[in-house]
């Protein structure tokens, strides 16, 4: 990847527009749980996608991703990574703790593939807003399984531009964790970054 | 009825399925189509031009609300699970129970409006599908350990009896044989209805969290070495040498149920023996990195096939094929992950490069505890109950002498009582200048861990406060971080 540097300056911006759009979308989750959710501020990085693949550790040998695409001005995929406790923390918190394992199992595809519905839309949403942009939203896919095989089905080039926003939520002393990735073409990220330059200079 | 527009455009919708309707940037519905009038009785005439949330008021909830709003404002797409929210439009079976839904919102443009399709599939019969086949499966499984459990006796039995026959002076050879293949015969049956037994243990533990087997802190080291010297007769047989080699520390420790984990690794080995060619050597290496035990188990012997090998822990897999003189019950590696999963660890197979064996590898989480060194007395100072829980759920497995005092008086009576290896302080408590005054007095003062949701409140502490060691925890509380802590504190 041609090297991508970020300003301080549009890693701050970009960190404020991601968190706005988690902002929104934790309101919605809060209400669905009818609980407090406590949000810690997403750690953002531009980094290839292959050192993403690596940031997710060996250990996590399972995942849960939702995936969603999107085109436009921006092209490119967003996409949420669960580890798998974090996962399960989240249904419970959803479905309550009297639920057993087997069943959260059942409901694991549709609840996260819903709550990451909800998470991508708000954050991509906040953000080609506040850059008045418009995108075409995709719908969103869910894939579960050993991280590797599971990475590898996001078809993505080990050298796409990811921006990553590592981020952690606490709902009813439960602590889900979640990495929330947009990976974007090369074209895209560069107009981001423009975009992102008009953005500020305007503030 | 306030005006309607475009429905022609609409008309399509008539021939799915599936329920439809189209509402515009005023929330006003535009369209109902043909299969929600089947489904709720109500005509496309007395629907159209109402507001939909005050049609069906549950939508003006702000989960609904918004997220149609973000479709369209932004052109979003949400999706609402049958699962978390059975329905969006009330339609009744006619039994008090409704339609159960699976919903898409997707927004839809013309030249000069926008406006949002919501298309509601009808779910019900899988979902009450699924709830019969997850009904069937508690039944199996009660059934599978309520005969495991019934077919042990009259077994003993048997086997009390071939083992009282067997010393029969009076029996012949022929007979002597015949009552050995009796006790073969039984002991593997037993073996079978352990194995089953303790599968059925762990599924209903996986299923009911409130009855989890009972963990306390296990030396990993010692666990192993006892595994090998419980399988070292049956590698005799085979003259299998096993060659353990462990680089950690004797002492290091993990949280186990501490005869579930030597069973899965008993089975492991054993497993590992009986595909093992004879007069070969079986290694098995422990190491520890990033927190984790890596235990490698390697033989040469039989492979299994490349495209099975990821169903080898699957139960009654048959993968492993049985050798002339070991029968294979087809659940030992079955048990062997789950426990492992259950330890918060994970377990592949993999065949060596060479295809002249295979390699099992299995990680354990450290016990974080076993790194910290003798720290006993720690005081959190925060007045949020939530808080506090919160340090009680994240340090409970690790740390029994915690303490918490929640207003200046209550902290110097902790102090003069005991005398602590580290304090917890919450940045935002309302009397915080009064308390640190109070730590600032107070007599060999241990290690402060400041804590707040506000980096720059956790910056300013540190100049306040007379004490040699100030560390920083930014809130929420993650479990590695607040160990880590911990860790470089205590030491």
């Amino acid at each position: 990847m041609p090297e991508i540097k970020i300003s301080p300056d549009q890693s701050d911006a970009l960190g404020e527009l991601v968190n706005l759009g988690m902002g929104k979308a934790a309101s919605v989750i809060s209400e669905m749980l009818n609980e407090k959710v406590s949000l810690s501020a997403p750690e953002i990085k531009i980094i290839e996608y292959s050192q993403f693949q690596s940031s997710i550790g060996e250990f996590a040998n399972l995942i849960s991703v939702v995936q969603m695409k999107f085109f436009g001005p921006f092209s490119g995929i967003s996409t949420i990574v669960f580890p798998p406790e974090s996962a399960t923390n989240l249904v419970t918190a959803l479905m309550g703790e009297d639920v057993s394992s087997e069943e959260i199992d059942c409901m694991r595809y549709n609840t996260l593939n819903e709550l990451g519905n909800i998470l991508l839309n708000s954050v991509v949403g906040n953000l080609t807003n506040m850059l008045h942009e418009r995108v075409n939203f995709g719908v969103p896919e869910y894939l579960e399984g050993e991280t590797t095989p599971t990475l590898k089905r996001l078809n993505l080039s080990p050298t796409d531009p990811c921006l990553t926003a590592r981020t952690r939520f606490i709902v009813r002393d439960l602590e889900i964790k979640g990495d929330i990735i947009l990976v974007f073409t090369l074209d895209s990220m560069q107009t981001l970054l423009k975009s992102l330059d008009k953005l500020l200079a305007d503030v | 009825m306030n005006g309607t527009t475009n429905v022609g455009v609409f008309r399509a919708l008539d021939f799915i399925p599936s329920g439809a309707l189209v509402f515009d940037q005023s929330f006003i519905i535009q369209f109902w189509n043909t299969t929600f009038e089947n489904w709720t009785q109500e005509n496309r005439e007395d629907v159209v031009g109402q507001c939909l949330l005050d049609k069906f008021p549950h939508l003006g909830k702000r989960i609904y609300r918004d997220r149609f709003q973000e479709t369209l404002e932004i052109g979003s797409k949400a999706i609402f699970s049958s699962q978390m929210h059975k329905y969006l439009i009330p339609c009744p079976l006619g039994d008090g129970k409704f339609r159960q839904q699976e919903c898409y919102v997707y927004p839809f443009s013309t030249e000069d409006q926008s406006f949002a399709v919501m298309h509601a599939e009808d779910v019900t019969s899988v979902v009450e599908r699924s709830s019969q086949l997850r009904n069937l499966s508690k039944l199996k499984d009660r059934f599978l350990a309520a005969t495991s459990h019934d077919l042990r006796s009259p077994l003993n039995i048997i086997l009390g009896f071939a083992d009282i026959l067997s010393r029969d002076k009076n029996l012949d050879q022929e007979g002597r044989d015949d009552v050995t293949i009796i006790r073969h015969s039984g002991e593997s049956l037993l073996e079978m209805v352990d194995d089953l037994l303790e599968l059925s243990k762990l599924q209903s533990q996986k299923k009911h969290s409130k009855t989890q087997p009972k963990m306390q802190k296990c030396k990993i080291a010692e666990t192993i070495h006892s595994s090998v010297q419980v399988n070292q007769p049956l590698a005799d047989k085979k003259n299998i040498h096993l060659d353990l080699q462990m680089t950690i520390n004797a002492n290091a420790l993990v949280l186990a149920n501490k005869l579930d984990l030597t069973k899965a690794f008993t089975t492991l080995i054993s497993n590992a023996v009986i595909l093992a060619n004879p007069n070969s050597k079986m290694k098995i290496g422990v190491s520890e990195r990033s927190q984790h035990f890596f235990i490698m188990l390697s033989y040469n012997g039989q492979v299994i096939p490349d495209d099975r090998i990821s169903h080898v822990f699957e139960m009654y897999s048959r993968v492993i094929m049985d050798s002339p003189t070991e029968k294979n019950t087809g659940l030992g590696l079955s048990l062997v992950k789950s426990i492992i999963q259950y330890h918060g660890g994970q377990i592949s197979a993999n065949n060596r490069s060479n295809h002249e064996g295979t390699t099992f590898t299995l990680t354990l989480p450290v016990l974080a505890e076993s790194q910290i060194t003798q720290a006993k007395h720690f005081l959190v100072i925060d007045p949020t109950p939530s808080s506090r829980q919160n340090f009680s759920l994240l340090l409970e497995s690790t740390l029994h002498g915690l303490e918490f005092c929640t207003s200046q008086d209550e902290l110097e009576k902790k102090l003069e009582t005991k005398r602590f290896d580290l304090i917890f302080l919450d940045v935002d408590h309302p009397q915080l200048q009064q308390i640190i005054e109070k730590l600032n007095h107070s007599k060999n003062l241990p290690p402060i861990v400041a804590c707040s949701s506000n980096v720059n409140d956790l910056n300013n502490l540190s100049s306040q406060l007379v004490v040699a060691s100030v560390s920083a925890l930014t809130k929420p509380l993650v479990k590695e971080e607040l160990l880590k802590v911990i860790q470089t504190l205590m030491q």
